[in-house]
């Protein structure tokens, strides 16, 4: 048998302190980029009502729990701060999560900087389909941003239930904004999972219309529906000219919108009066009314023949936001299934054609128009820096900023009421507004009202049946006990 | 005596730092994620998880999605193993044999797999996207408009567009192992055939596939363990598209969804184990068939 190899001693301690030496930067640099920040608190009363809970233990081997509401003061606490970052996670919209040209954007840090020196905003923003898994990798691994976008309603739900969000009260009462967001816009974070609080900034309200391609309405002689009938006419021609109807973004969102449409429509056929709660599909998830209604499984046959007749564009199911936008400015579609932020895109990013704006005519009384609205806005997650967090919010609901964000982005319905104004906004969405003023919304879009967990379940069978692997009786049972397992029976 | 300790104590100092990252990145993590299985967790800090026994199991074999994610396993599995094996025998015997162009097609063959899967996600997204990707634009152009398809979006089609993309990347591993086993038989097994008046294929199948049977079934062993546990092709081709995942969903994406999406991670773990049991059960059956052969 041969003799091991002897090892050098020597160079076995030299390599050993080496990988000590190598650790010993590593954690210098961390400490170097990671300074510690010094803080001194001051204490800024603020009131609210606090329960308290106190647990007595006593000789007897018995534990009794007592409850108790008494008033308390909680705190904000000022603090001075050294340099800090606070973190921001979007998906794709909004101010930070825009995609846009440079044009949109402007240096909000330098804005930021001249009334608060040492905090910077960092963002990370994700494309909207992958944007749910990572964030909630991000919590799970311990290392969540500081403050989320999030839809209002059910999308932000899971996150406030499972208390990962900071009641933002003492913002607002400190900085004021309850005097200056409108009531509509901070309602939409209010008392979230049944907590009382109010659990996010509004960034921006939404609605959902049709954006169309002008210049091919003329091309074919196509003008914007009134009535449903008119409606499937303009997509017969549209289809018989060789363009995609419409377009959406299939990927993500585009089946629920698709799906919102033909309920609504399916449900004004049967006679139902239209109204404030009456937004039909969300009605099923709030188990008002059964996924297997006839009505719902009529609407879902329509989509199939919506499909099959080649009035959605063949890509749909595979596009992302860029996608549709790519085949709208390419004239692939002459309509895109977005919302009020449309037009905005559509002019900053310099959209070669003329283009216009309706409402799906899910009910033939021109007069009545249906749409929904949904809240899009951002969360602190619980354990952010708030004093920071306040401060980039102070900045970013001023006068300054949010003019700026009207001008440059277009956005429209903005938390500041400075920035609703008629010669910053594209004239197609202020005629719109005009419209809907004088009507009445339906609140809770389909994509906002449903869990991330439903609105899966939901995609994969719309889309199933309109690529007929599933009978629309199915679907609709499948949705049905879906809805059950999650949300409970019937009311 | 002290010359013997050391010889058996030294070589497990020098493994220290393996075993220390193996335990903290393998053997920790399955040993949590079992007892997670029996907790629902939805893995948000401050959530104490709490025990449900069986439910996670029962609850994960009952999802939606189960069936079809494992109808969809088994259909990578079922594809890759025949495909990727099959190719590699063949190509790994016109490499071997030195056929015409056998330098181009080893080349052409470890190319992809030098690649990071990632990468090669990305560009063949570009490929295969519809319409207008450039395998689109390659059927207008002969004139074959009538081919083109949704390769991603359609639910016919896209598992087996995604099971491409992988074997493209994949094979070339199968056939660098397979070739290189054929290049240990003795080529005096063959003049003798020859002398037997055997020709090409009897010598194929009589000879070269016999003697390289145990490198078929290292092959075919992880093909199969990479099959099972798919998850990069699928997630990172669909690029998070939830609309038709359940056409490609496997049980591994199965897995993130529960865990990620739905925040119920004790969940996901249960499917995960689900999975190990899957595989864990295939792998004997597998090994104690050819163990008897």
């Amino acid at each position: 048998m041969s003799e091991p190899k002897k090892v050098d001693r020597r160079k076995f301690i030299y390599a050993g302190l080496g990988a000590v030496a190598l650790i010993a930067i590593g954690a210098a640099a961390y400490v170097a980029m990671n300074p510690p920040v010094v803080t001194q608190t001051t204490t800024v009363p603020t009131t609210s009502v606090a329960t308290t809970t106190s647990v007595t233990t006593t000789t007897v081997p018995t534990t009794s729990v007592v409850t108790t509401t008494v008033p308390t003061t909680s705190v904000m606490t000022t603090t001075v701060m050294g340099p800090t970052k606070v973190n921001i996670v979007t998906y794709h919209g909004g101010f930070w999560g825009v995609y846009g040209t440079e044009e949109q954007r402007f240096d909000f840090n330098a804005i930021l900087h001249k009334k608060y020196p040492n905090i910077d905003v960092s963002v990370l923003h994700l494309d909207t389909s992958i944007f749910t898994g990572t964030l909630n990798s991000m919590f799970a691994s311990g290392a969540p941003p500081d403050v989320f976008m999030m839809w209002g309603g059910k999308k932000l739900q899971p996150y406030v239930e499972k208390d990962q969000c900071t009641d933002l009260t003492p913002l607002y009462e400190r900085y004021g904004w309850l005097n200056l967001i409108p009531k509509y816009m901070v309602d939409e974070y209010r008392n979230i999972a049944g907590k009382p609080g109010i659990w996010g900034i509004c960034e921006v309200y939404r609605w959902e219309h049709e954006t169309y391609n002008a210049d091919i309405f003329e091309k074919y002689n196509v003008k914007p529906p009134k009535t449903y009938k008119e409606w499937v006419d303009m997509c017969e021609t549209l289809v018989a000219n060789k363009v995609s109807p419409y377009v959406g973004y299939g990927s993500a969102y585009g089946q629920e919108r698709l799906f919102s449409r033909a309920v609504e429509k399916c449900f004004n056929d049967k006679g139902e009066t239209y109204g404030w709660d009456k937004l039909t599909a969300t009605r099923g998830y709030k188990r008002e009314i059964p996924f297997t209604d006839d009505a719902v499984i009529k609407a879902l046959y329509m989509l199939k023949e919506w499909w099959d007749k080649k009035y959605i564009h063949p890509g749909f199911f595979g596009f992302g936001w860029d996608d549709e936008q790519k085949a709208m400015f390419n004239a692939e579609a002459a309509i895109i299934i977005e919302g009020i932020w449309e037009p905005g895109y559509l002019e900053v990013n310099k959209f070669p054609y003329k283009y216009g704006t309706f409402f799906f005519p899910s009910n033939d009384d021109p007069s009545r128009v249906r749409w929904e609205t949904y809240a899009e806005g951002y969360s602190v997650v619980k354990g952010a820096n708030l004093e920071a967090v306040g401060k980039v919010f102070d900045v970013w609901l001023s006068d300054e900023v949010q003019t700026l964000v009207a001008q440059k982005s277009k956005e429209f319905v903005l938390p500041n009421p400075k920035a609703l104004d008629p010669n910053l906004i594209p004239k197609a969405v202020w005629d719109m507004k005009l419209v809907l003023d004088k009507g009445q919304p339906t609140r809770q879009v389909c994509h906002t009202a449903f869990t991330e967990e439903f609105t899966v379940v939901l995609r994969t069978y719309v889309a199933g049946v309109m690529q007929g692997k599933i009978s629309p009786e199915k679907a609709a049972e499948a949705l049905e006990n879906e809805a059950t397992k999650q949300m409970g029976p019937i009311k | 005596m002290r010359s013997m300790n050391k010889k058996v104590i030294v070589p497990y100092i020098f493994l220290l730092p393996a075993l220390f990252l193996w335990y903290f990145l393998s053997l920790y993590p399955i040993i949590i994620s079992f007892y997670y299985s029996f907790f629902e967790w939805d893995g948000f800090p401050g959530h104490t998880p709490v025990f449900v026994g069986l439910a996670n199991y029962i609850d994960s074999v009952h999802d939606i999605f189960f069936i079809s994610a494992l109808q969809n396993t088994f259909i990578w599995a079922f594809f890759c193993v025949v495909v990727a094996v099959g190719a590699a025998i063949v190509l790994g015997a016109a490499i071997n044999f030195k056929v015409v162009g056998h330098k181009f097609i080893r080349v052409a063959l470890f190319l992809p797999w030098m690649i990071p899967v990632s990468s090669s996600c990305f560009i063949w997204r570009y490929i295969i996207y519809s319409p207008g990707g450039l395998l689109d634009t390659f059927l207008k152009t002969l004139g074959l408009d009538y081919l083109k398809r949704g390769w991603l979006s359609e639910m016919d089609i896209a598992i087996y567009m995604m099971i491409v993309v992988a074997l493209w990347v994949g094979t070339g591993i199968q056939v660098l192992i397979l070739s290189s086993a054929m290049g240990n038989v003795s080529p005096e097994l063959y003049d003798s055939a020859k002398v037997d008046g055997a020709n090409l294929i009897q010598r194929f199948a009589n000879i070269t596939l016999p003697l390289i049977s145990s490198a078929i079934m290292m092959s075919i062993s992880l093909v199969l363990c990479g099959a099972l546990t798919m998850f990069t092709y699928p997630y990172l081709l669909s690029a998070g598209a939830t609309a038709v995942r359940a056409q490609f969903l496997t049980l591994a994406l199965l897995v993130y969804q529960q865990s990620f999406l739905n925040f119920k991670i004790g969940k996901g773990f249960a499917t995960a184990w689900l999975m190990i049991l899957l595989e864990v059960g295939l792998a004997y059956y597998y090994i104690r068939r050819v163990t008897e052969r």
